[in-house]
């Protein structure tokens, strides 16, 4: 077999010695390679920083809390451009411990660097079973599935609840959902029954057919690029920025290792073409 | 008779109230939205999250009895990994439930948050990790060119690889609009497509159980 042959029968352990090294390097030597920021991100903070100080935003999280790492860096970045305005956040989850991640977010420190309050300016409530009934009567009323926060402060005595009712009241929702089949039901509720407007937190294939469609998903950040992105437009690099590089070489590793893959085929392909 | 009542509980009565409670939830919508019958609604709703919050209380214990079983049965045969599996679920479970009810603050405490969030994601870490390996893998030995279907595919997995990776936008620019086409047209129309599919077989579906012609997962329960 000739060498450019052999390109397409690399053996196991050499594919996840070439994978190793290229997470490794990247950790080792920060590389900081070039970013642009792309269209989505761009138009996403646009939609946000257009918010009117005072506006109400909800959180709604389905995502369980082994996804903290991967997420953290754009509600880092979001949290920046939220509580740089005065936007009030309404944080509650569809997941069992999903409202432990919520909890993580709301402890990076990024409200005590605005000097926002809980209680005043954000609000966290608990899990909330039912998917898509539990959407609905949310933004229905409340009051109604929830009598208190998570700290079990009642929610007539919580400052920011005391104007905030039902979907009237919010102005925008955040949806952190890395499911790939769920999205349906977020969209036929918040947008089809209540005009809300949406974002997306993530990018899944079924997300995408709702983005664009009129203004069904308003706009997207795309989890740590997005996050990355959001980072350099608020002039606050992070950990997006220190990660993507991982992401950047992992990415290049899977591409030449296909392009030599095909490479490899068809050469040897070839070679048997001859004998 | 006993048969006549396990059909008459377990599947024309439900499909009955699932009738009348759709029923309720079409007028409302579509005829008489701003009407007394808004409250019945907002109260069925609100049953709704009842029973899911039941469902799920009732699909811990039965998660529970099942590792329990197995434990049982692993030890009575001898199945050491069976036994090891299960019963680690079972410790983690009592371990956490023990821990947010008695420690200050409860499960929303930070020390809880900490202490779950630093097991869980850790263990999240290194199962993504090994997923870049095997995908990375499959990649590599899977997205061969042998037909012009694969060709494509070869293709349009390359496009995607590269505008997914964030140095994209600057090295190679001219590629992009190539890739966000094929992500916003073909992708986008056949995820779309695939919805309203899926949405239409959804309603013909719920129409055939509504007038009693989907028997369904009920009467596959009955039988």
């Amino acid at each position: 077999m000739s060498a450019l042959g052999r390109l397409g029968k690399l053996s196991d352990r050499t594919l996840y010695i070439i994978i190793l090294l290229s997470i490794l390097i990247p950790v080792v030597y920060p590389l900081g390679l070039p970013m642009a920021i792309s269209p989505m991100t761009q138009h996403a903070y646009d939609v946000i920083n257009a918010l009117p100080n005072g506006s109400v935003v909800v959180l709604q999280n389905s995502d369980p809390a082994n996804y903290w790492p991967q997420i953290r860096p754009q509600w880092v970045a979001l949290l920046h451009l939220l509580f740089s305005k005065d936007i009030k956040i309404i944080a509650y989850s569809l997941y069992p411990d999903a409202s432990t991640v919520n909890i993580k977010i709301f402890s990076t420190g990024i409200a005590e660097q605005y000097g926002k309050k809980y209680g005043e300016d954000y609000v966290l409530f608990g899990y909330l079973p039912g998917e898509e009934t539990a959407i609905n009567a949310f933004a229905t009323n409340i009051r109604k599935v929830y009598s208190a926060d998570i700290y079990g402060t009642p929610i007539d005595n919580i400052p920011l609840m005391k104007n905030v009712h039902d979907y009237n009241d919010i102005s925008m929702v955040f949806i952190e959902l890395q499911s790939v089949t769920d999205w349906h039901f977020n969209v036929r509720q918040w947008y089809g029954n209540f005009k809300r407007t949406l974002i997306c937190m993530s990018i899944t294939s079924e997300m995408l057919g709702y983005l664009g469609a009129g203004k069904q998903v308003e706009a997207a950040i795309d989890s740590l690029r997005g996050g990355t992105e959001l980072e350099m437009i608020l002039h606050k690099p992070g950990e997006g920025v220190t990660l993507i590089d991982s992401r950047n070489l992992g990415a290049a590793t899977t591409v030449t290792l296909i392009i030599l893959g095909n490479v490899g085929y068809y050469f040897s392909r070839k070679k048997e073409a001859k004998t | 008779m006993s048969r006549l009542s396990k059909r008459l509980y377990q599947r024309s009565l439900p499909l009955f109230l699932t009738a009348i409670i759709t029923a309720i939830f079409i007028v409302q919508y579509i005829i008489l939205p701003q009407s007394s019958l808004d409250f019945v609604k907002t109260e069925l709703t609100n049953w709704g999250i009842l029973i899911a919050t039941c469902a799920m209380f009732v699909s811990v214990i039965i998660l529970l009895l099942m590792h329990f079983h197995k434990v049982t049965r692993g030890i009575k045969a001898k199945e050491r990994l069976t036994v090891l599996y299960s019963g680690t679920a079972i410790v983690s479970f009592f371990t956490y439930m023990i821990l947010g009810s008695l420690w200050p603050g409860g499960v929303n405490s930070s020390t809880y948050t900490s202490i779950y969030v630093n097991t869980i994601a850790p263990i999240a870490i290194a199962m993504n990790a090994l997923q870049l390996f095997y995908t990375t893998r499959a990649a590599y030995r899977a997205f061969r060119a042998y037909t012009l279907e694969a060709f494509v595919m070869f293709i349009s997995a390359v496009l995607w690889l590269l505008r997914g990776m964030p140095v994209g936008a600057v090295l190679w620019s001219w590629l992009l609009p190539i890739a966000d086409w094929i992500t916003t047209a073909p992708s986008a129309a056949g995820t779309r497509g695939g919805t309203i599919a899926a949405a239409i077989g959804g309603l013909i579906l719920a129409i055939r159980a509504l007038i009693g012609k989907e028997p369904g997962l009920i009467e596959a329960e009955v039988t």
